[in-house]
């Protein structure tokens, strides 16, 4: 879960090179995958490193409780304009 | 000393001569060229050598003997995998604790070491045996197709690494084989990532799918678990060793058949 200019969305953190896991460096301020070290930055981008593509993120909303409900099932990937998607996304 | 105790009426002699002994060996004390000679074809182990050899194939200098090397660290891992798989216990809950004590509490416990420097070992004596075999020109017909069997045999022992490489069941194994797997996915039309994928489809079913791919096969579900353990626990020490042996009887056979070990021209 991360928080980024006014919006907060679910990051799926399975590193779009070979599927390892990409951990947060606080000290970084980035996603950093321990496999073949590709960066992303808190947005998801990828900007270091052999990770051809984004992280994926999942379909996350509000439900009437007012609780952040992720749907690991819907994927939007940064490449196909997915994340202009509201679904992708909650606006704080 | 050593010819008369072997002499005609030495102990060695009369033992030689009890119906036991010429049940199991047939050949006598070997006492000439031609004796010497049956020893070698008459025992199942020793005809693994053959009866004469050039000069040439026992100089270091030519071979690096890395062939024999390669088989007999192979004898070792064999040997220090069988005694660990009388410990070792491949699932998710034990695999990892087992590991750990072999490390630390199992009396013998190194035999895990040897085996993991072994299987490194091999990994570097087989690549070399290859460097020399290529740097030698003993690739060239009439050994062209022995060269084949042996590209099978480098392919069979990375695999023999690749699947030990899961069974510590750390976390160098996981992600190592998480990212072998990943690999497998990309496989041109059997793996969902890979190119071509979509292509085997009937109407809009599509036969590859994610739980359906060269992935799926190899790691057995989606993820590394538990069923992917136990399928690389199988394979590695039945299923690779089994196709490994019969490519090696090939190997060596053919040596033979192709004229012996090759030698400087």
């Amino acid at each position: 879960m991360a928080r980024d200019a006014g919006k907060i969305y679910a990051l799926s953190t399975v590193c779009t090179h070979l599927g390892c896991t990409p951990n947060w460096l606080e000290s970084d301020n980035k996603f950093k995958c321990p496999c073949h070290g590709s960066g992303f930055y808190k947005t998801g981008i990828n900007f270091e490193g052999p990770a051809p593509r984004p992280l994926e993120r999942f379909k996350i909303t509000l439900d009437d409780d007012g609780e952040i409900v992720v749907d690991k099932t819907r994927k939007f990937q940064q490449e196909k304009g997915e994340w202009r998607d509201p679904e992708s996304y909650i606006t704080v | 000393m050593g010819e008369n105790s072997a002499g005609k009426n030495g102990f060695l002699d009369k033992l030689s001569r009890t119906q036991v002994a010429k049940a199991i060996f047939r050949t006598g004390i070997p006492r000439d060229r031609r004796q010497r000679m049956m020893i070698m074809l008459n025992n199942v182990f020793l005809h693994l050598h053959p009866v004469r050899l050039p000069k040439h194939a026992v100089r270091v200098k030519y071979t690096w003997c890395m062939g024999g090397l390669s088989f007999f660290v192979f004898l070792v891992l064999t040997v220090t995998g069988i005694l660990l798989m009388f410990y070792y216990r491949p699932t998710v809950e034990y695999a990892y604790g087992d590991i750990m004590d072999l490390k630390e509490q199992v009396p013998l416990g190194i035999m895990r070491e040897i085996h993991r420097w072994s299987a490194h070992l091999m990994v570097i004596t087989v690549w070399l045996h290859m460097f020399r075999v290529f740097m030698t020109g003993s690739y060239k017909p009439p050994r062209e197709f022995n060269w084949a069997v042996g590209v099978v045999l480098l392919v069979l022992t990375m695999l023999m690494s690749f699947t030990g490489y899961l069974l510590p069941w750390d976390q160098l194994a996981i992600w190592a084989i998480t990212v072998g797997s990943n690999m497998a996915g990309a496989t041109p039309m059997v793996g969902t990532s890979g190119p071509g994928s979509s292509l085997l489809a009937l109407g809009d079913v599509n036969f590859i799918t994610s739980s359906s791919d060269a992935r799926f096969a190899m790691i057995g579900g989606r993820f590394i678990g538990e069923a992917a353990l136990l399928r690389f626990y199988v394979l590695h020490c039945i299923g690779l060793p089994f196709i490994i042996m019969i490519f090696m009887i090939i190997h060596f056979w053919r040596i033979r058949k192709d004229g012996g070990i090759s030698g400087p021209t």
